[in-house]
């Protein structure tokens, strides 16, 4: 159920590839949950575990930067993981790529207003 | 059993002592068995700029206790030690009291008919201006030249609204019509059996040592207050005053007078005021510091003394001292204070345990808390606490401004003034970094292998408490109360600071 909300996100975001099915079949698989633990993971990090622990990275260029690198490694996690499967990058893989790092950033954004709450330190970043 | 005590700071020493008592009780020293503290400040010079500036900070502390208190218990019920404005300071007008007149809500006794001269005062009509009682007044009160056609800088032409600059003969007879004052009648009506007295004025000066014995003839006068537990604080010379080197004024005013007016003073309270009060404080030092001559008015703003504070502790030491040791009819206590050794520059070393204790444990966590609030609080506005809290409100809300200026304008200046005075009070360094704000001990910051392990009060540390008290008090204390929450946050970090410091510096450091 989740596997095929994925197949249908990332072919409504960046487009179906009708050449290449193996997207359909693995690689929207497998880049759809780990992205979501990810960023997940990230969000956690530094709402829960920084953000309860001790005021060091708390602020909103803090938050800007990870909201970036979140980006970027989902983008690059993508694009490792179509590139295992299919053996050859096109311009589908980089469109691919783009746009799991702005789903990701955009899962950390909702992810933050949800966990912001929960922080001491973090609790009014972004706003 | 819970009482009232109603303190009378007669004239500019005492204002001066009830300002070092308000910084005291809003540093939380506690109080016994007390429902209110009502100071009334007694000052015939109406501009006088230490009684203003007294009024102001016994103002702030009642807008911000009124505000940001709340009652904190410990686990067993009893009451947390150290909590900031801790005691109930308020005006008369705050006491329910029938049959009594409406009074303004000030912390201030007002005289009328002042703003004219001595002369005027006794003989309003001028009926005895050809009688032979103005040759008695001249005799008594006049030692201008008769040759001498000015007659401005006289004792019977001294203006009363003023002050008496340094004339107790001028200012007991002002004080004879004390009890005429509505603030006094009030006063009297509202005072209970089980409530207590205490006076602080000085007995070298004019207004003071007049109407210390005045207020207590009055009050022993008076059926219901005659058995009332009665204490005082006359307050001996410690400073002098240069002579009058500028043109104007009046010149009136010489310290080279103070020790013959006390000696003459203590010989009067001796014969007539032994027996009458349960306790009588003395506190004096040696006069080092010279203050510029100030004939009274708005130029009279002399800067805070240890002395003052000493007294103020007078004060604590009378509300907290249980019945039975004041109960000794017709016995008059007296107490004087000692520090542990003679020094020009005193700090937290210097002070017996009960001092130490009751005192200055209290001082170093407000004085944490100032520090914090003043210096640290700019620098963390990024923080989740301050934009709860402070943000929009520090610059525009009546609270926070009050706050503001009391940490920085009374308490903070209080502490300069008595810095920079002689002999010096200084317990804190406050241009220093928190871990070498109290004078005599440093926090050290411990390193393994050139790591820090341990940074003592840094600034995270700061920043990290703020944080984790403010989030553990949301939980308890909802948001239209965050003044409450600010003070509450105040308190806990400073006693956090107070912990890493372990205990106040002693002699044997």
């Amino acid at each position: 159920m989740l596997l095929s909300i994925f197949s249908d996100l990332y072919q409504l975001i960046s487009g179906a590839h009708q050449s290449v099915p193996d997207y359909v079949d693995e690689v929207y698989d497998n880049v759809g949950v780990p992205t979501l633990i990810i960023v997940s993971i990230i969000t956690a990090i530094f709402y829960l575990l920084l953000g309860r622990w001790k005021p060091i990275f708390f602020k909103s260029g803090h938050w800007v930067f990870t909201l970036l690198l979140t980006a970027i490694i989902a983008a690059a996690f993508a694009f490792a993981s179509a590139m295992k499967v299919i053996g050859e990058a096109d311009s589908y893989m980089f469109r691919f790529s783009l746009m799991n790092g702005i789903f990701s950033a955009i899962l950390f954004f909702i992810l933050s207003v949800i966990l912001k709450r929960l922080s001491i330190f973090a609790k009014r970043t972004p706003f | 059993m819970i009482r009232n005590t109603f303190i009378f700071g007669i004239g500019g020493t005492g204002a001066r002592v009830v300002r070092s008592l308000t910084m005291l009780l809003a540093a939380g020293t506690k109080l016994n068995d007390t429902n209110k503290v009502i100071p009334v400040i007694i000052d015939v010079d109406a501009k006088n700029a230490d009684t203003t500036r007294t009024l102001k900070a016994l103002e702030a502390y009642k807008t911000i206790r009124k505000k940001a208190y709340i009652t904190q218990k410990n686990v067993d019920g009893s009451d947390i030690a150290t909590v900031f404005f801790n005691t109930n300071l308020n005006t008369l007008s705050s006491l329910q009291t029938e049959g009594a007149e409406k009074i303004d809500d000030s912390f201030q006794l007002k005289f009328d008919n002042l703003e004219t001269s001595f002369i005027k005062y006794i003989d309003p009509k001028e009926e005895l201006v050809n009688d032979v009682t103005m040759d008695f007044l001249r005799a008594l009160y006049d030692d201008t030249p008769s040759s001498h056609t000015n007659f401005e800088n006289t004792e019977l032409n001294l203006r009363l609204d003023e002050g008496f600059k340094g004339n107790p003969n001028i200012g007991c007879v002002v004080f004879n019509s004390l009890s005429n004052l509505k603030e006094y009648q009030f006063v009297a009506k509202s005072i209970n059996p089980d409530d207590r007295i205490f006076i602080v004025s000085s007995i070298f000066g004019g207004t003071g040592s007049s109407g210390f014995p005045q207020l207590i003839k009055l009050i022993k006068g008076d059926d219901r207050l005659r058995n009332i537990k009665l204490g005082a604080l006359t307050v001996m010379p410690y400073y002098k005053i240069a002579d009058k080197n500028k043109a104007g004024g009046d010149g009136n005013i010489k310290s080279g007078s103070f020790d013959a007016k006390t000696e003459a003073a203590l010989t009067y309270y001796s014969k007539h005021l032994a027996g009458k009060l349960n306790a009588l404080y003395h506190v004096w030092d040696n006069p080092i510091k010279q203050y510029d001559y100030n004939a009274g008015g708005d130029a009279q703003l002399d800067p805070a003394h240890l002395v003052e504070m000493i007294g103020a502790t007078a004060v604590i030491d009378f509300i907290n001292k249980p019945d039975e040791m004041l109960n000794q009819n017709s016995t008059t206590k007296y107490f004087d204070y000692g520090i542990i050794q003679e020094s020009a520059a005193v700090d937290f070393r210097h002070f017996y345990e009960w001092s130490s204790k009751q005192i200055m444990e209290p001082l170093a966590l407000f004085s944490y808390a100032m520090k914090i609030y003043l210096d640290y609080f700019p620098k963390f506005k990024d923080m989740a606490f301050y934009k709860d809290l402070l943000a929009d409100k520090i610059h525009s809300d009546i609270f926070y401004q009050t706050l503001s200026t009391f940490l920085g304008t009374h308490f903070k200046g209080w502490l300069k003034e008595m810095a920079d005075n002689e002999r010096r009070f200084e317990p804190f360094q406050l241009n220093e970094e928190l871990n070498s704000f109290i004078t005599g001990k440093i926090i050290p910051i411990k390193k393994v292998l050139g790591v820090t392990i341990n940074s003592g009060l840094s600034e995270l540390f700061i920043k990290e408490r703020l944080g984790k008290i403010e989030d553990e008090l949301k939980k308890t204390i909802p948001d239209p109360e965050k003044e409450k929450r600010l003070l509450q946050l105040l308190n806990q970090v400073a006693q956090d600071c107070y912990k890493v410091l372990d205990s106040l510096p002693t002699m044997t450091e």
